[in-house]
């Protein structure tokens, strides 16, 4: 008897493990969506297992992509003249430092100058990892609830706003970019004050919806925060119309909007660490 | 219990090269799927259940970096793991031509997936356009990294000499 059940279970052993662990994934999906809380400790703990490696991971790319600029290029010269190669090399490493500590630089500066425009406490910090997949749009950031991150706030830059903070741990959180199809900001066009919904499309771009149909709006027309919500301040830039959806019928007209921000190259941005509604000077 | 600890490992490893060195590849959209090339070679080399449970772990980690809706990643690499041991037994994929095609295949797969498990929760315009601006190119990047990855795990797991790996 128990040969014959063990026989079963072995002929239908995949088709079972299949519906048990496909099962457990739907569960997965379904109580993350009802209830985010209940599961922040196991997000939190991993993000904070894999901060250092990440990190550790960062650093060693820059520096073999700063060794890489300075001295696989001059292989060939090597073989013209070696002491002309060293010297080069030399310079030119000395170079690539004294260019990027310039890049740097000025890449503080305008941090600098814009974080003292904004009225609001803001965080500097920097970007340690990038969604693993191509669906989602976020980031995560070196600093978490132990520097006064918190579920929520905004994320901007010089060039605009960036996102929101979606989850934390005490030394690094996840952002939602604003190009991710779960983010929506509310938003007036800068020149003809038409409003609208910003939306992300999941494609390094954003749709503005919502915007009534009379309201002119116009290709290369800038795109800023209207501050309703309170999580992002009046005014910051989220980007240039694109292209324009408008219809012969309908209450409204959407619109395709460039983000001002180039998530790509983005490295250190702010984390905006209160959230009430204030104006820019 | 070694072995799955070094799986394990590799897993982690696989994520956090994901989410930092290949995060930085020049076109953003194109970037190779690691953890489902190890999904792909979880199908292929280990038991059932221990490779269930390394692809639902897999999926798991994946989706505590990724995105906003939790248990996509959980769902499609389970999926596509028990796609993989569906199909071992019916089709030759030890070539590196083969497993780069399954691969590609596999990727593609998991796409329609994740279109489906997101079009079900919250109704999205254009859902079907990642398929060209991404899918493609991302599943093109894979499935050409994919024989490599695969020779690099089996460089790996030879030094641990795994009972789980049947190698």
């Amino acid at each position: 008897m128990l040969e014959k059940e063990i026989s079963i279970f072995k002929r239908y052993r995949l088709p079972l493990f299949a519906i048990i662990f496909l099962t457990a994934a739907m569960l997965t999906i379904s109580s993350r969506i009802n209830n985010v809380e209940r599961f922040a400790f196991i997000d939190w703990l991993f993000l904070e297992i894999t901060f250092p490696f990440q990190k550790a991971i960062i650093y060693s790319t820059d520096a073999l992509g700063d060794l890489i600029d300075s001295y696989v290029l001059l292989v060939n010269l090597r073989r013209e003249n070696v002491a002309l190669r060293k010297m080069v090399a030399e310079l030119q490493e000395e170079n690539t430092i004294l260019r990027e500590k310039a890049i740097a630089s000025e890449r503080l500066r305008n941090l600098l100058r814009f974080s003292k425009n904004i009225p609001r406490p803001m965080l500097p910090v920097q970007i340690i990892g990038i969604d693993p997949s191509s669906w989602f749009r976020t980031i995560v950031i070196d600093k978490g609830t132990k520097h006064g991150v918190d579920r929520g706030m905004a994320v901007v830059s010089p060039e605009g706003i960036v996102g929101h903070v979606l989850q934390t741990s005490p030394h690094c959180a996840k952002v939602l970019l604003i190009t991710d199809f779960n983010n929506s900001v509310d938003a007036i066009v800068q020149r003809s004050r038409a409003k609208g919904i910003v939306e992300g499309s999941g494609d390094n771009l954003c749709r503005l919806k919502y915007a009534p149909r009379a309201h002119d709006i116009q290709l290369g027309d800038r795109v800023v925060t209207s501050g309703l919500g309170g999580r992002y301040p009046k005014g910051l830039l989220i980007g240039k119309i694109s292209k324009i959806e408008k219809k012969s019928y309908g209450l409204f007209q959407k619109a395709e909007i460039k983000p001002s921000v180039n998530f790509t190259k983005l490295e250190e941005v702010f984390v905006i660490t209160e959230t009430y509604p204030i104006e820019i000077p | 219990m070694k072995k799955h600890v070094s799986l394990l490992g590799l897993i982690f490893l696989s994520l956090v090269i994901q989410t930092t060195a290949l995060a930085g590849l020049p076109h953003q959209l194109a970037k190779p799927d690691l953890l489902l090339i190890l999904i792909v070679y979880f199908g292929l080399n280990t038991s059932p259940l221990a490779g269930a449970i390394l692809a639902f772990l897999s999926g798991f980690m994946m989706d505590i970096f990724s995105g906003s809706i939790f248990g996509v990643h959980t769902f499609s690499k389970t999926a596509i793991f028990f796609l993989t041991i569906l199909i071992k037994d019916r089709f030759y994929i030890k070539s590196p031509l083969f497993q780069a095609g399954t691969i590609f295949s596999f990727s593609i797969i998991e796409g329609f997936i994740i279109i489906s498990i997101l079009g079900l929760i919250s109704p999205i315009e254009n859902l079907l356009s990642p398929f060209f601006t991404f899918i493609i190119p991302q599943s093109l990047i894979t499935g050409l990294v994919g024989p490599f990855f695969i020779a690099l795990i089996k460089y790996v797991t030879l030094f641990s000499q795994g009972e789980l790996i049947k190698s």
